[in-house]
């Protein structure tokens, strides 16, 4: 999957914004959003939020995550913890990608969130490849993956699954059809 | 060894992502290999006796060896055409003549009722039909800004708008429309 | 993109992997097949006649209840190799004893035995330990050229698609959209343009 595919799904979250203009609800095969009441904050998905933003129709607040002690106090709760932690949300990254990007302006305290945002992502990527090297290496035939987010899972997408195969195969003696799997991914 | 012409075609097809010009001269080769092991087995089963056994062996390697080429041709056909598919996915019904210049007449022909097909099912979807080649990724706006890579004349949008698409212009055009011109290398999609 | 996935009939990479040669021992006699021998003149493959074929008659050949052929195993699978690769898998390049190496040891014929058995379960030791050089070197995608000699081709597929995930991952990082992007195969028909011109 395309990271931009992830995103794609992180974009049905919702976040609040604040409307400078009033419309009734708009029913969409997702669910309805709205009613709109100018100055009145109301919970719309990301995707339009982002739209509205771009034409200037509303403010996006910010997450409540979105707060740099709280997001300090992830960042030393995982250094301490050997397993991943709980995120705020499944899509932190992608929605902290997407708001930062879009709605600076909005978001009090945008650069330091954006730099604990990227720390705590590359803690927990260290964290995964290190995980996955020891996963290979001792054979394990599960892994706890609790907490990891979409795009994080995704990172691993490319390399794990197919690696997996392989050894499942060779534990099987090595039956001449799987090898293929690498050949018929285009 | 039985089947080195037909490993050449295996090797061609690993050697090099791309559709190279039909290899006319090996194809023909190993398929001549084919028929004179299948006249010597021919040949040879008639000899089988049941105190002379011996030939039964020869007629099983060439038999394999029949086999094997057969696999190597059929998996020269088999790439050449999803390589051909792959292609009608990124650029569309029209081949550019460097690709075209290296299909065999029959591949020529699966292609237009590959495309023939694809167009039906795209009529078929909801009521104006959909075009299931747009949006390969998901879109994040309506136009995007575009730079013109070649000289290419004039292009009708769907609402009746033209615009002169000369070479190093820059245009905002809607999505839609100039996805399949970007992947032919037409436009060019540049960050705004 | 993968729409049809059939068995492996089709596979490239199975059908090179059978061509790899090993050494065999015709334990009857073959009629009017002499002339596979190159240093033979005789019409006929005389019972121990000693003759390097592909993999795939030879596989062929022992599959059949009674067996026309003795097979020897290739010697990187032999212990003495397989100690250089006990001690120290990682700093083996693998390449260069066989670009198949796993593919070949698993595609080996069937014996009655369970060689095949424990020669996967080594296999299996082997990639495992060593594929902790992939992940190395998906870390930083540009230093791969290093590595070509050193990995197998199954470990290079590997990679490369570990690399293409990791870089569209990065580019995501940093710019954020998705471009639209021209096709490869435009890309490829210009370059040689260029380089006719």
């Amino acid at each position: 999957m395309d990271p931009s595919e992830v995103e794609f799904l992180g974009e049905k979250q919702l976040v609040s914004i604040v409307p400078n203009f009033s419309f009734g609800i708009i029913h969409l095969i997702s669910g309805s959003v709205g009613p709109f009441r100018a100055g009145l904050p109301v919970k719309v998905p990301i995707w339009l939020a982002i739209s509205l933003k771009q034409q200037q129709k509303c403010r996006i607040i910010a997450q409540e995550w979105m707060d740099i002690e709280k997001l300090n106090d992830s960042i030393e709760a995982e250094k301490r913890s050997k397993l991943f932690t709980k995120m705020p949300s499944n899509h932190f990254m992608d929605e902290a990608q997407m708001l930062l990007m879009v709605a600076p302006d909005d978001i009090p305290d945008a650069d330091n969130i954006r730099t604990a945002v990227k720390d705590i992502w590359d803690l927990r990527m260290s964290k995964l490849r290190s995980s996955v090297i020891g996963f290979v290496k001792n054979a394990g035939t599960y892994a706890k993956l609790d907490h990891l987010t979409a795009m994080e899972i995704n990172s691993i997408r490319s390399l794990l699954p197919d690696a997996l195969d392989i050894m499942l195969h060779m534990e099987h003696g090595g039956k001449p059809t799987v090898l293929q799997s690498l050949n018929t991914t285009m | 060894m039985f089947g080195k012409e037909a490993i050449k075609l295996i090797h061609e097809l690993d050697q090099c992502e791309e559709i190279k010009p039909f290899n006319e001269a090996i194809f023909q080769q190993v398929l001549e290999e084919i028929n004179s092991l299948y006249e010597q087995n021919s040949k040879d089963v008639s000899t089988i006796t049941e105190t002379n056994t011996a030939p039964r062996n020869s007629v099983i390697v060439r038999h394999f060896a029949m086999n094997r080429n057969k696999r190597c041709l059929l998996t020269y056909l088999y790439h050449r055409l999803r390589r051909l598919r792959q292609i009608r996915w990124e650029l569309g019904s029209i081949l550019p003549s460097e690709i075209t210049a290296n299909l065999v007449s029959a591949e020529s022909h699966w292609f237009q009722a590959y495309s023939k097909s694809l167009a039906t099912y795209m009529r078929s979807i909801g009521e104006d039909g959909l075009n299931i080649m747009n949006d390969v990724h998901p879109p994040k706006s309506l136009y995007i800004e575009v730079r013109c890579v070649q000289d290419y004349g004039k292009f009708e949008f769907d609402d009746g708008q033209i615009v002169n698409l000369k070479e190093n212009t820059y245009h905002l055009l809607p999505r839609s429309q100039c996805e399949a011109l970007i992947r032919q290398g037409v436009l060019e999609h540049v960050s705004s | 993109m993968s729409f049809l996935n059939f068995d492996s009939y089709f596979s490239i990479t199975e059908i090179l992997v059978t061509e790899e040669r090993i050494q065999a021992e015709f334990e009857q006699s073959l009629p009017n097949l002499g002339y596979l021998c190159a240093s033979s003149k005789k019409d006929d493959i005389a019972p121990k006649t000693k003759l390097d074929i592909p993999l795939w008659l030879a596989d062929a050949l022992c599959r059949r209840g009674e067996s026309i052929i003795n097979w020897e195993i290739p010697k990187i699978f032999k212990d003495s190799y397989k100690e250089i690769l006990e001690a120290d898998a990682c700093s083996v390049e693998l390449c260069k004893w066989n670009q198949y190496f796993y593919e070949l040891g698993l595609r080996l014929p069937r014996t009655t035995t369970d060689d095949n058995h424990k020669l996967a379960e080594f296999l299996l030791e082997v990639f495992k330990s060593r594929f902790r050089i992939i992940m190395d070197s998906e870390q930083n995608p540009f230093s791969t050229p290093l590595l070509r000699g050193q990995l197998s081709t199954l470990e290079k597929k590997l990679l490369v698609q570990g690399n293409s995930g990791k870089l569209q991952l990065l580019t995501w990082l940093n710019k954020g959209v998705k471009h639209i992007e021209t096709s490869d195969v435009i890309d490829n028909i210009r370059k040689r343009k260029r380089l006719v011109v």
